[in-house]
């Protein structure tokens, strides 16, 4: 578990400025602060690097020499700084957009849980993480409809479309192109550099097939079992996938502790005395959480004549990574119409036929 | 192995992005007729073969067939 981390930032003339620490009486000395700089500054290059600094097992993520800011993480001993280089590059953002006004100091609690919490992610967790952020999902959005654009382009876009949200582009694209999503090439005669979309992340609501296989044999008496498989039909007779009901789903489903009761649920149907023995195993904020999945009508509950509460998933969640096979019918018309060079359409098409043969033969290896 | 190469022959996407390599490159036709279902259509045929198979697992397979 990392010890704490600590934000800051680099002068010229004052040396290194801690603007945060957390938690507050976290020790790190001054020389070891600038030993991480000076080895940031080595690359110039924005990004994560791992030292040890005497026993202090460090990450630390490097905003650039634009803006000059850092995020050190102090690890336990034993711990890969690898696996938290993708939640830094995101904290890095969130903590830029919040310079103004000193608004990051509230954040750090909440920032520390994150980095603590992100490596033991799964690869749906990563997937809603980074889905709900709604500047990643506009650069989603706009790669659906076009499949490519330059990096230029989308800067002024990003720039006109979300003025106050959007900092650092290669932060912000960041784990795009760690988990293949996009690739990001320089291309022949092109001045700037390419974004192509190589997977799509698709998303749906879908049945909770396991429980309703056999909702008594996972814990739901036997009287309630016709409503309940009648109540999942009924939702999905009339549910069409939309982007605005994932963005809910996504919403809820990307608080760790939400998601981990989601992932009981998956399993069995849970009483309410179970649930406050889950409380009681550290999971806070119980009825909240009860609450907010009853509204999205993720899951759905019975009362028996005992008063005895149970709860069941309505709907589960399927997410994963496609090919963007839609996206030829762009590639053809960008090929009719003139209107990419053929050097970028060559180029899509390469990585395009890669990843595709790439996904069979690993899939189910 | 076989079966993978089996499936790679007969992947329809495969075969459009060759034709349209092709294209670009000039070698023989100018544009390639196709016309792939949107992502729309794409989600709502992928939902339905999960909803058939009562699995939440997906094989990309499935799609190919």
């Amino acid at each position: 578990m990392p010890v704490g981390f600590i934000f800051m930032r680099w002068d010229e003339k004052a040396g290194n400025e801690i603007l945060a620490k957390y938690p507050e009486d976290l020790d790190v000395s001054n020389r070891t602060l600038m030993q991480v700089f000076h080895t940031h500054e080595y690359t110039g290059e924005p990004g994560m690097i791992s030292l040890m600094v005497g026993t202090t097992n460090i990450a630390s993520y490097y905003t650039g020499l634009e803006s000059n800011y850092c995020i050190l993480v102090v690890l336990g001993l034993g711990e890969d700084p690898d696996e938290y280089e993708g939640s830094l590059a995101d904290v890095a953002q969130i903590l830029l957009q919040n310079i103004e006004g000193n608004k990051f100091l509230k954040l750090s609690p909440t920032v520390y849980q994150h980095i603590r919490d992100y490596p033991f992610f799964n690869s749906e967790q990563q997937l809603i993480y980074l889905y709900q952020n709604e500047i990643k999902r506009g650069i989603i959005t706009r790669l659906r409809d076009e499949g490519i654009v330059s990096k230029s382009e989308l800067i002024t876009w990003l720039k006109q479309t979300y003025p106050d949200g959007f900092g650092d582009i290669d932060l912000t694209l960041f784990e795009f192109v760690q988990k293949d999503f996009i690739q990001m090439l320089s291309v022949k005669d092109e001045r700037s550099v390419i974004l192509f979309l190589i997977n799509d992340p698709l998303m749906f609501r879908i049945p909770p097939f396991k429980i309703l296989k056999n909702p008594f044999g996972k814990g739901l008496p036997k009287n309630f079992e016709a409503t309940y498989i009648n109540s999942c039909d009924l939702f999905f007779q009339s549910y069409n996938p939309s982007e605005e009901d994932n963005v809910k789903v996504i919403n809820i489903l990307n608080e760790p502790q939400t998601y981990e009761l989601i992932n009981l649920l998956r399993d069995r149907v849970i009483s309410k005395e179970n649930f406050e023995k889950l409380k009681k195993s550290g999971i806070k904020d119980i009825e909240d959480i009860i609450s907010a999945l009853l509204e999205t009508k993720l899951i759905i509950s019975f009362q028996d004549m005992g008063g005895i509460e149970y709860y069941a998933l309505l709907t589960d969640f399927f997410i994963e990574n496609f090919i963007p096979e839609y996206i030829l019918n762009n590639l053809n018309s960008y090929l009719e119409n003139r209107t990419k060079s053929n050097h970028v359409l060559s180029k899509y098409l390469n990585l395009l036929e890669e990843a595709y043969i790439d996904s069979l033969i690993t899939e189910k290896k | 192995m076989a079966k993978k190469e089996k499936l790679l022959k007969k992947s329809r996407f495969l075969k459009n992005v060759t034709s349209l390599k092709e294209a670009v490159e000039g070698s023989k036709v100018s544009s390639v007729k196709f016309q792939y279902p949107s992502r729309e259509d794409y989600i709502d045929r992928i939902f339905k073969i999960i909803k058939e198979k009562e699995n939440k697992e997906f094989s990309r397979e499935n799609l190919l067939i």
